[in-house]
């Protein structure tokens, strides 16, 4: 088992290593590495799933990476019900993702096609340690390295400007998360003298209040940024600069999830700290609702998912936040299928039309494109909670448990958000698929992508309409199976929750959100009445606002970016770097060189000169043991 | 006192011995026959192989041998390990550098044997004879390697610099050693150590210590180090960069550490003293520095200062840090003077930054290969180097050197910047013009090792650390 269990981890960065030392060996067969290197994990951590369903826990230290003295900083891995999940979810999401690429990067040249797979490996390998790492540091390591190969995949194409700034802007963002994280790591270490989770977790009601509140709002900053948050959420746009299936898999399985994972891997701190549940419940939902209402008015057809997925994430932290940890995790595991399916969908269009996102010029494609429109339309549905698709299950979960928990403000935002949800995507759908084709041009080259796309698109759609109605397994279903991990603290609440009769009334009211928000889309995108374009200009300021992202960005730039650059390049630049650094660096280099140049001019004849530095040194030595 | 050497003394010694009859062979190979240098290398390599195999063999503490002069414990097995394995990788890829310059002939082998073998007894001399015998067989060897490509003035230039310090260097030590034996009346380390404090003792003492600076090219006693290095062909650079100061280190480990540990406050300004320099001046002379070779001289030079931090510390645990940043700093240095000593080309005329900038477009292997040593040198996490760095500064903490501790990696971080302006430039820049490489099969086999074993030390440090913490003395 311990085998196994490395080689889930370890196949995928032997891949990226064959690719990235080979690169002009492996060049257009990349993939034929590359696709084993994480489909046989995936097929392996099917069978762990099996074998932990049956009972199997591992968390184990494999090796001590430093010891000195009583630091010690283990290298270990952790299976149990919520890894192998997120085991499972990463790489089968990811497997499907890698075999579209196959497709989707079939224009790009030999060398940069190896690195693209070798990058998509050390991606992979990166979430792998983050997930089953048992301890918070090799959880970091993790962090870090999905960290840094978004920063490389989002930057792909680095000659545009754009991609490499957009790059950049996840990267610096989520190091002001990752600040808040390794401080927490610190405060941990420092008050319990592990970081092990079973240690922690053991030892961690010696936490006071404060503490643990304080800890975990730290933590929770991490998150913020790491799944794009409130405030950190800013750089996920922008990320979409990178290739598509790039998008489907930070978006989807890895990355942005781990911020939900590592809450609900915490959730015995959590626990403790109640003030920071109400947080991470209140941000996620307001996140949910944010990012909704700027995906209504965007006519980027992955910008629009990109906010979708910011607002989908918030969900899963309001399903943490209230203390149902299985829920935001269920939904993390549905919206991985219809989020990445969605993602495909968009990469096939994209791909269709030589790079065209703007759906204003779209429309009617269904004709042309089948196999994507109707995906598209299933990953559409399960995203809107229109049973008995997968989204409906998890999001309905998560408001139930909102509701049940006594946070009603955030089951009522979290229900409107649901409408705008279904709205947006199917104004997505219908401004894309349906209707008359507004660029006729467009339309006339548009064509259905090979079976390398369509396949994986197809898998990911069923997975999409059934995955769902795991909730129904026996055994508590999906939610059961994570709760066997979780604490006592708030199994109980779940129960509760579980027996109470209004439950039906809930699931009717959310449906009912969900069909509205089709309807009122169908009715202004299809019949065209009310006009879109009207009520832009009858509720212009309200449009403005949400097609300018409420400034964010602006905000951003005026107050932190903006400053920050101008300090830089006015004082630490100009003052600090160049005249401070450079002037000390220069002054002893220049010393340094003169000092140089004399003893190369004594050496070239005068070996006495040169004995006579010896000299010097000597007395120099000789004198501090003499004074000292 | 017995003058008979005894088969057990011989039989301690098999794997000196083993290395001794590699070197000859391959002379007597090499005299006779045309056609035969070409597997020089191979034949080396062989006998150093067996070497290892000889020395794994023989591990263990087995007392002293040659009458006391020399100490056969398992350290002394343990560093064995790192000299063979200098010898091994320097013999074995140099010939592709010596073939390239038209120099392949079987002196260089026998010396690096020669020089290696030195410095196996080196290692173990429990005698001040011993030491300063072998330390002048070592340094002999290296200035007939240092010169080996004589048709280059760099070389000769090099060669003669070399000489003349190392001679004078020579003539302190000696000068330490006479008062060492006028303070406690034999050469005998068990009893020099023994001895009382005197102002004899102190000065001994002192000229001594300068004399294994001199050999770690530390600060103040550092000028010669940039031109030897840099005017040293590449694999004699490496080696002598790498085995000779190892053999110090060891035997600083063996006589300051271990045999004087009580009497640690004698030295611990000096060191002090030269630590701070060394880093200083290692670090910023580096920075301005164009070419490759004399860039990383002055880093070995501040490298010879983070060493220091540790013999100040002068605990077990940082006897056992200093060995290991040994070993890494074997490793980092090798690899990289491997790989200079082909993108260097012929006539070594490409060493410099002006030259290789952009050579990861043609080249990018090599490039990366040389970034991870330079990412090792400077200390990056997941490299030896990092541990190497790791375990010296937390010796330093635990002996309560807080400052020195923080004066190293302040030092440090500004060392990153000159290791990663050579991969600045590297990758980043346009290439300039092409640089004609070719590497060797020998060349490439021992690059791929020592970048497999940067990077798996680092990942995986604990072993060697339990081999070191367990062959101490």
């Amino acid at each position: 088992m311990r085998d196994l269990i490395l080689a889930v981890v370890f196949i995928p960065l032997i891949g990226a290593a064959i690719n990235g030392i080979f690169c002009w060996k492996t060049r257009r067969k990349a993939h034929y590495i590359a696709v084993p290197a994480i489909a046989i994990p995936a097929v392996i951590s099917l069978y762990l799933l099996v074998k932990v369903a049956q009972g199997y826990h591992f968390d184990d230290v494999l090796y001590w990476w430093i010891a000195i003295g009583d630091f010690r900083v283990p290298i270990g891995f952790l299976l149990d019900e919520l890894s192998v999940v997120m085991l499972v979810t990463v790489t089968f999401i990811s497997t499907w993702i890698h075999i579209y690429s196959i497709g989707y990067m079939d224009h790009e040249p030999d060398i940069s096609y190896a690195r693209y797979f070798t990058y998509l490996n050390l991606f992979v390998f990166f979430m792998l340690v983050l997930v089953m790492a048992n301890n918070y540091l090799l959880m970091f390591v993790g962090w870090e390295g999905v960290g840094l190969c978004s920063y490389l995949l989002i930057g792909y194409w680095y000659e545009k400007m754009s991609a490499a700034n957009a790059g950049m802007k996840a990267f610096i963002t989520n190091r002001v998360g990752d600040f808040g994280f390794t401080i927490a790591l610190f405060l941990i270490y420092k008050h319990l003298g592990s970081l092990i989770f079973h240690d922690v977790f053991a030892r961690a009601h010696e936490l006071s209040v404060p503490l643990a509140t304080l800890i975990t709002l730290l933590l929770f900053t991490g998150a913020t940024g790491k799944s794009a948050q409130i405030p950190l959420y800013v750089w996920l746009p922008d990320a979409m600069e990178g290739p598509t299936p790039v998008s489907s898999l930070i978006h989807a399985a890895t990355m942005v999830t781990a911020g939900v994972y590592m809450i609900a891997r915490s959730h015995v701190l959590y626990n403790l700290a109640p003030f920071t549940m109400e947080v991470v419940a209140v941000v996620g939902v307001i996140t949910a609702w944010f990012a909704a209402s700027m995906a209504l008015v965007n006519n980027d057809l992955k910008r629009v998912l990109a906010f979708s997925t910011i607002s989908q994430l918030g969900y899963m932290f309001v399903g943490v936040g209230v203390g149902a940890y299985a829920a935001g995790i269920f939904h993390l595991f549905t919206h991985a299928f219809f989020k990445g399916l969605m993602f495909l969908c968009a990469g096939s269009v994209m791909h269709a039309l030589h790079g065209e996102l703007n759906m204003q010029k779209m429309g009617g494609l269904l004709k042309k494109m089948k196999i994507t429109g109707i995906t598209f339309i299933v990953g559409a549905l399960a995203i809107s909670g229109v049973p008995p698709f997968a989204g409906f299950w998890s999001k309905d979960s998560i408001l139930h448990h909102a509701f049940v928990e006594g946070h009603k403000f955030v089951w009522l935002v979290g229900t409107i958000t649901a409408g705008m949800t279904a709205f947006y995507i199917f104004r997505l759908i219908f401004l894309t698929f349906f209707g008359e084709p507004r660029d006729k041009e467009l339309y006339e080259h548009a064509h259905e992508n090979p079976p390398v796309m369509t396949i994986p698109m197809i898998v990911l759609a069923i997975g999409s309409a059934f995955a769902g109605l795991f909730a129904l397994a026996p055994g508590g279903g999906f939610e059961g199976f994570v709760n066997r991990i979780m604490h006592a603290g708030h199994e109980a609440a779940v129960h509760a929750a579980h027996g109470e009769g209004g439950a039906g009334g809930l699931i009717v009211i959310s449906v009912a959100v969900a069909l509205i928000g089709i309807g009122i889309a169908y009715l202004m995108y299809i019949k065209r009445t009310p006009d879109p374009v009207e009520m832009a200009q009858r509720f212009r300021p309200i449009y403005l606002v949400l097609y300018n992202r409420y400034w964010v960005d602006e905000l951003y730039f005026a107050f932190f970016i903006n400053p920050t650059v101008g300090i830089s390049r006015h004082v630490l630049w100009k003052i600090v770097d160049v005249g401070i650094i450079d002037g000390i660096v220069n002054g002893v280099a220049r010393l340094c060189s003169l000092i140089g140049a004399g003893v190369r001019k004594l050496q070239t004849g005068f070996i006495p000169d040169y004995a006579w530095f010896i000299l010097a040194g000597i007395i120099v030595v000789c004198g501090i043991k003499i004074l000292f | 006192m017995e003058a008979v050497v005894s088969t057990r003394d011989l039989w301690l010694t098999l794997p000196e011995i083993v290395v001794l009859a590699t070197a000859c062979i391959v002379l007597i190979v090499d005299a006779w026959g045309k056609g035969r240098e070409s597997f020089l290398n191979i034949l080396s390599a062989i006998g150093l192989v067996l070497a290892l195999v000889f020395n794994f063999w023989m591990f263990g503490n087995h007392g002293s041998a040659f009458a006391g002069l020399i100490f056969r414990d398992k350290f002394a097995y343990f560093s064995n390990f790192i000299f063979i394995f200098c010898a091994l990788v320097t013999c074995f890829y140099a010939r592709d550098y010596l073939l390239r310059e038209g120099r392949n002939y079987g002196e260089f082998y026998g010396l690096v044997m020669f020089a290696a073998l030195s410095m196996m007894f080196l290692a173990s001399s429990a005698n001040l004879i011993t030491f300063f015998l072998c330390l002048e067989l070592v340094s002999v060897s290296l200035y007939a390697l240092a010169g080996f490509v004589r048709e280059r003035d760099a070389c000769v230039e090099a060669a003669l610099k070399y000489f003349i310090v190392g001679a004078f260097s020579a003539a302190f030590s000696v000068v330490g050693m006479a008062f060492l034996f006028y303070a406690s009346g034999s050469l005998d380390v068990a009893n020099i150590a023994a001895a009382k404090p005197s102002v004899a003792l102190v000065i001994g003492f002192v000229l001594f210590a300068v004399a294994m600076f001199f050999k770690l090219s530390a600060a103040p006693f550092h000028i010669w180090a940039p031109d030897v290095y840099q005017g040293s062909p590449s694999p004699v650079t490496g080696f002598m960069m790498t085995a000779a100061k190892a053999a110090i280190f060891i035997f600083i480990v063996r006589f300051f550490l271990v045999a004087f540990a009580s009497n640690q406050q004698l030295w611990l300004p000096v060191v002090l003293f030269v630590s701070v320099v060394s880093m200083l001046v290692g670090n910023f002379a580096a920075i301005r520095q164009n070419d490759v070779k004399r860039l990383l001289a002055y880093s070995s030079i501040a490298h010879a200062g983070y060493a220091l931090v540790a013999v100040a510390a002068g605990t077990k645990l940082a006897a056992a840090a200093l060995v290991y940043y040994a070993v890494a700093y074997c490793l980092m240095n090798l690899g990289a003077f491997a790989v200079i000593s082909v993108l260097a080309g012929k006539n070594e005329e490409y060493a410099s930054l002006d030259k290789l900038q952009g050579v990861a477009v043609e080249h990018p292997v090599l490039a990366a290969a040389l970034s991870v040593f330079l990412f090792s040198l400077s200390g990056m996490p997941g490299t030896v180097g990092f541990m190497g760095k790791f375990y010296v500064f937390a010796a330093g903490m635990k002996a309560g050197l807080y400052w020195l501790v923080v004066f190293a990696l302040i030092n440090s971080a500004i060392a990153a910047y000159y290791y990663l302006k050579v991969v600045y430039y590297m990758f980043m820049r346009e290439p300039k013009e092409s640089i004609p490489v070719n590497v060797g099969v020998a060349t490439g086999i021992v690059v791929l090792l020592l970048v497999v074993l940067v990077i798996q030390t680092g990942v995986v440090p604990g072993s060697l650390y339990q081999a070191i913490v367990a062959s101490l003395p």
